[in-house]
């Protein structure tokens, strides 16, 4: 009676422990894959496009004629690949001025470098184009900026700025814009439906049917009268040669389509960079892309894709011979029902030998790594490894993100296109023909041989089936959910950083899309478990019941309903006419069930756009850093970047950015000091330190300023930056070097020959680059210090403790210490933490009672 | 089959990976040394290298510190290796050679210590009392040339992100007659205030 139960427990276990050792194998593949990367390949500080951080000459810069620019030299906010990214610089005759000698150069790989032909350098207005692609996500990226050289027409100053508005204005020469389009994310849509495919039938036909559903077996006994006693044969509930076809069959394709999609990807971008039709341009492009980091997911995914074929037509063609044997086996045994249901049990065991178990395991299982390396190499590029914070995590976490939805919506592909398609098929084909017959799962007889029909008997049988594989497929939702959520929400949480990016970035409104759309299958999935599978129970065990009746009343088909009905002859005859109806539809709740987990299916697939649309979209800590643009703009215009010195902006759609300066003027030992930070966010910023002496004149006595940027909980820092003199007392810098919320601590030091340093040092909490930026700021000066000197010339520091810190508040908006996006996220975590623990006990619950109260009723 | 020994076996091999792994992913870490900052000097055309940093660093205000000086015969091939089998110490520095420390507008001169264990390190001890940049000047003579090599610590730790090089600058620099500087790299912080790692 409880040996199902134990049986079962016994395999869940095993596929639990195989599961996590698969699981840790690829974690362990994983940190070796990184550790042999030499870390920079994952360890990197980038964004999600290569894009420009700094330029040399800085754009809008004016060069005198003795003073000419050689060489120009950008700083990319991740590593491009030098075979495909370019600088070039044009003339206003349209005509390259550089020597083509693009390089990179620098300890990151992040600066690129072409010389210029002096020569052909004359008075006029000069044009720098870049395009990049990204050697950490493979995206491509392109824009250009100006500089002038000499005067510009009328020789006036004045003149030359405005030429240069007027390029601003035209809007061609300032922006950046993402090669990489939307046609790429909808080439991703099949690819990721495959690989998610690929994973989730894997272990889904591990899970639900290799150890559990092709158990049930129907023992056919064609003792007729005609022919008595003579031809035993044993089926699985649905030919399992059929259903080993579909599945292959359908694995296969998946792989195709990953091949397809992949090679399509490449050839798109190979479009992308080269728009004219020179082959020799398209092979060369080809080339190079092969050899950056398209080239290797090409490859991984090729690869993969291929192993999983190999070892997909091997497992065929093994399960095809081992069914063979297997039926020679059973047609041996001709006295098989006379041996009684232990000798059938024995006989059983005798076929399934442990070593033609191992073949087809140890295919599936190479298969099953082979598609979580495809999906690593996805999280690979991804932009979360293109994050600051803990790049590793978000990488490991994209991966682990994706293995969840693969199970889960692998899960269902699986149920509604293998499983439920085969019984289908199965049942079609069988007529209502009357056979002596029993139906078995596992070791134990469901229903005994009885002269019922065959799709009567299915009916039951198949009900059966489905009260036991909701709940053990919920167990599989559950869990995936839980790590579904708990990653996407760590995923959003680094990508996003607030509410107001959320709701106001391209990236944070199809993540909207995406969490709306996973509403329906959630409740089409509580809908399965909660009240189907009531209903499937009950089916189950009324015809189980129906049987031990039928052994007394000898009940026929024809009285299958009323044998229900009579369960419930103590409510009237209203009642029992809805009842009557009810248990006519529920008889049919497998037909129900297959149309619902179709359409779970068709929606998962919709989501499953989203979230490859997701994939091409930079999010907003990346393409909005410095600011985010407007809704109305190009999708593709990512970012206009200003260089020009400082509070000015050049047609940058800052509007949300406004009041979000730091502004500081501080004295200094006799120093007036006034620092200025714009726009003050996570990202690039610009930060300009002015330096009067106690006339208002321009103080000059400083021989270097740096910047210092650390940030401690991130493990960030110190970043020591040394800040350009633009005037006499005025010194400038642009970067990113403030590159994530949370709390930083910035300080200036400005050395002066024979003389103290000037420091002043400020801690700011930056909990968004955003409108809703919240900041608090503690400064302090080394003025508070009181250095002097007593009479033997000791330098005595003594600390004013009263005026040690001071607690500025910036934002002229809430101040608040905690981010509430953050908040919300933890939050949000753990809620998402114990909905899934718990569903997931209840679903374990659920399966142990569903498989008692069968038993119990055999 | 499912026996106690397999899962033990599959548990214990996990882990053993996982260790490997996470061992393996530490040891590859990039490492970061710099601490010092090292010019190649000429003098009457004899390269020279010499290695200064401040003692004890992170050095705090109050603590006790000090600048020291490595002194070394460089090996051609790699000027700026300390590492090198070829590169030889230079012994006896401390009878022609003092530094002067400047911090503002204040200066000491010191006398530099051998070090018994190591022929090529020198120091000198003093108390940093001021966050301030530090400057250490070797003065005196070395093979009867006059010198005077400057070292300045670098505010916020280490040196310049933009000066990670290193291959640092090669910018030749005449620093005295008879003494040109030919390559410079790294770089060492300035004393930090003890409050940011004071408690309570």
């Amino acid at each position: 009676m409880k040996n199902l139960s134990r049986n079962n427990s016994t395999k869940i276990n095993f596929i639990y422990i195989m599961f996590l050792f698969i699981i840790t194998c690829s974690i362990s593949l994983f940190l070796l894959i990184s550790s042999i990367s030499d870390s920079s390949f994952l360890l990197k500080k980038a964004y999600a496009h290569a894009i420009p951080v700094n330029e040399t000459p800085a754009p809008d810069s004016i060069f005198e004629k003795d003073d000419l620019p050689s060489k120009v030299i950008i700083d990319f906010s991740e590593r491009p690949v030098p075979s495909i990214s370019t600088i070039q610089v044009l003339n206003e005759k349209n005509e390259r001025v550089d020597n083509g000698d693009f390089v990179i150069i620098g300890d990151h790989d992040r600066e690129a470098m072409t010389t210029l032909d002096t020569k052909k350098l004359t008075d006029g207005v000069y044009t720098v184009s870049w395009m990049a692609q990204s050697a950490d996500d493979g995206h491509i990226a392109k824009g250009s900026y100006v500089f002038v050289i000499g005067n510009v027409g009328v020789s006036s100053s004045a003149k030359t700025s405005s030429s240069i508005e007027g390029l601003a204005n035209d809007q061609q020469n300032y922006k950046v814009q993402a090669v990489t389009s939307s046609l790429d994310g909808l080439i991703k849509w099949p690819l990721i439906i495959s690989q998610i495919t690929v994973i989730g039938v894997i272990f889904s036909h591990l899970f639900l049917w290799d150890l559990f559903g092709k158990k049930i077996i129907i023992t056919k006994n064609k003792k007729s009268s005609a022919n008595p006693g003579s031809d035993t044969v044993t089926n699985n509930m649905m030919s399992t040669s059929r259903y080993n076809k579909r599945f292959t069959f359908i694995l296969v394709i998946a792989c195709v389509t990953i091949i397809i999609s992949t090679n399509v990807l490449l050839f798109l971008q190979i479009i992308e960079l080269v728009p004219n039709n020179n082959m020799s341009t398209h092979v060369s492009t080809f080339l190079s892309l092969m050899h950056g980091p398209s080239g290797f997911l090409w490859f991984i995914r090729m690869v993969t894709s291929i192993i999983i074929i190999v070892c997909l037509v091997a497992y065929y063609y093994f399960i095809k011979n081992q069914e063979k044997t297997e039926s020679n086996k059973i047609k041996s045994h001709t006295d098989l029902y006379r041996f009684g249901k232990e000798d059938r049990i024995n006989s059983f065991k005798k076929i399934n030998l442990n070593n033609e178990k191992l073949v087809p395991l140890l295919l599936l299982s190479i298969s099953f790594i082979a598609g979580s390396i495809s999906i690593f190499a996805n999280s690979l590029t991804s932009h979360n490894a293109a994050v600051e914070f803990f790049p590793t995590i978000a990488v490991f976490l994209d991966w682990i993100h994706f293995m969840g939805v693969s199970l889960w919506i692998g899960g269902l592909f699986y149920i509604s296109a293998v499983l439920l398609t085969t019984i289908k098929e199965r049942t079609k084909n069988r007529d209502q023909e009357t056979i002596n017959e029993s139906i078995e799962v596992g070791k134990k007889t469901v229903i005994p041989s009885k002269t019922f029909s065959l799709n009567v008997k299915k009916r039951f049988i198949f009900n059966y089936y489905l009260a036991l594989l909701l709940p053990r497929f919920s167990l599989i939702a559950t869990l995936s959910l839980g790590i579904i959520g708990i990653s996407g929400i760590y995923m959003a949480w680094v990508n996003i950083h607030s509410f107001n990016f959320l709701f106001n970035s391209d990236y944070g409104h199809i993540l909207i899309i995406k969490l709306i759309s996973i509403v329906p299958l959630i409740i089409l999935g509580g809908y399965h478990q909660l009240k189907l599978h009531k209903t499937v129970v009950r089916i189950a065990s009324l015809g189980e019941n129906g049987d031990n009746s039928r052994k007394n009343s000898n009940i026929d088909e024809s009285n299958i309903i009323d044998f229900a009905n009579n369960r419930k002859k103590n409510i009237n005859s209203k009642q029992k006419q809805n009842t009557e109806k009810t248990e006519s539809n529920q008889i049919n709740i497998f037909g129900k069930f297959s149309k619902t987990i179709k359409i779970e299916s068709l929606i998962a697939i919709g989501v499953l756009l989203v979230a490859s649309l997701l994939t091409t979209t930079s999010p907003p800590s990346s393409s909005t850093s410095m600011n985010m643009p407007s809704m109305d703009e190009d999708p593709h215009t990512m970012m206009m970047m200003s260089h020009d010195g400082f509070g000015k902006s050049n047609n940058m759609p800052m509007a949300n950015l406004k009041n979000n300066s730091y502004v500081k003027e501080v004295n200094i030992l006799n120093v007036t000091t006034k620092l200025e930070i714009n726009p003050f966010h996570s990202g690039l910023n610009t930060f300009k330190i002015t330096f009067t002496d106690s006339h208002k004149e321009p103080y000059s006595n400083i021989s270097t300023v740096r910047m210092i940027f650390k940030n401690e909980q991130a493990d960030i820092g110190p970043i020591t930056k040394k800040l350009n003199q633009i005037s006499p007392g005025i010194y400038v810098i642009t970067g990113g070097y403030i590159s994530q919320p949370g709390e930083w601590n910035i300080e200036m030091a400005a050395q002066r020959p024979s003389n103290y340093d000037l420091n002043y040092k400020f801690t700011s909490i930056l909990n968004s680059s955003s409108t809703d930026m919240s900041t608090t700021t503690k400064t302090k000066t080394n003025d508070n210090n009181n250095i002097s000197r007593n009479e033997q010339g000791k330098i005595i520091k003594n600390m004013d403790t009263n005026n040690s810190m001071n607690i500025d508040k910036l934002s002229t908006q809430t101040i608040d210490v905690s981010n509430p996006f953050t908040l919300s996220a933890i939050t949000l975590v753990v809620v998402i933490g114990l909905v899934s623990f718990y569903s997931y006990k209840k679903s374990k619950q659920k399966l142990r009672t569903t498989i008692d109260l069968l038993d119990q009723n055999v | 089959m499912v026996t106690k020994t397999n899962i033990q076996f599959i548990i214990l091999s996990t882990m053993s990976i996982i260790t490997f792994s996470l061992i393996l992913s530490i040891v590859l870490q990039p490492q970061f040394a710099f601490a010092h900052e090292k010019q190649l000097v000429s003098i009457n055309e004899k390269p020279y290298l010499f290695v200064v940093g401040s003692i004890g660093e992170p050095v705090y205000i109050n603590d006790k510190s000090g600048v020291e000086l490595f002194a070394y015969i460089p090996d051609p091939k790699d000027p700026l290796s300390e590492d090198s089998n070829v590169t030889k110490p230079i012994t006896g520095l401390e009878k022609t050679l003092k530094v002067e420390v400047s911090a503002g507008p204040t200066n000491k001169t010191l006398d530099f210590e051998p070090d018994e264990e190591n022929p090529a390190h020198y120091t000198a001890t003093f108390f940093p009392s001021a966050e301030t940049t530090y400057t250490y000047t070797l003065t005196g003579t070395i093979d009867n040339t006059p010198v005077h090599i400057s070292y300045s610590c670098v505010p916020g730790g280490g040196e310049d992100d933009d000066d990670e090089s290193s291959g640092g600058d090669n910018t030749k620099t005449v620093l005295s007659q008879g003494v040109i500087r030919e390559q410079m790299a790294g770089g060492f912080s300035c004393p930090m205030p003890r409050d940011e790692v004071t408690i309570p």
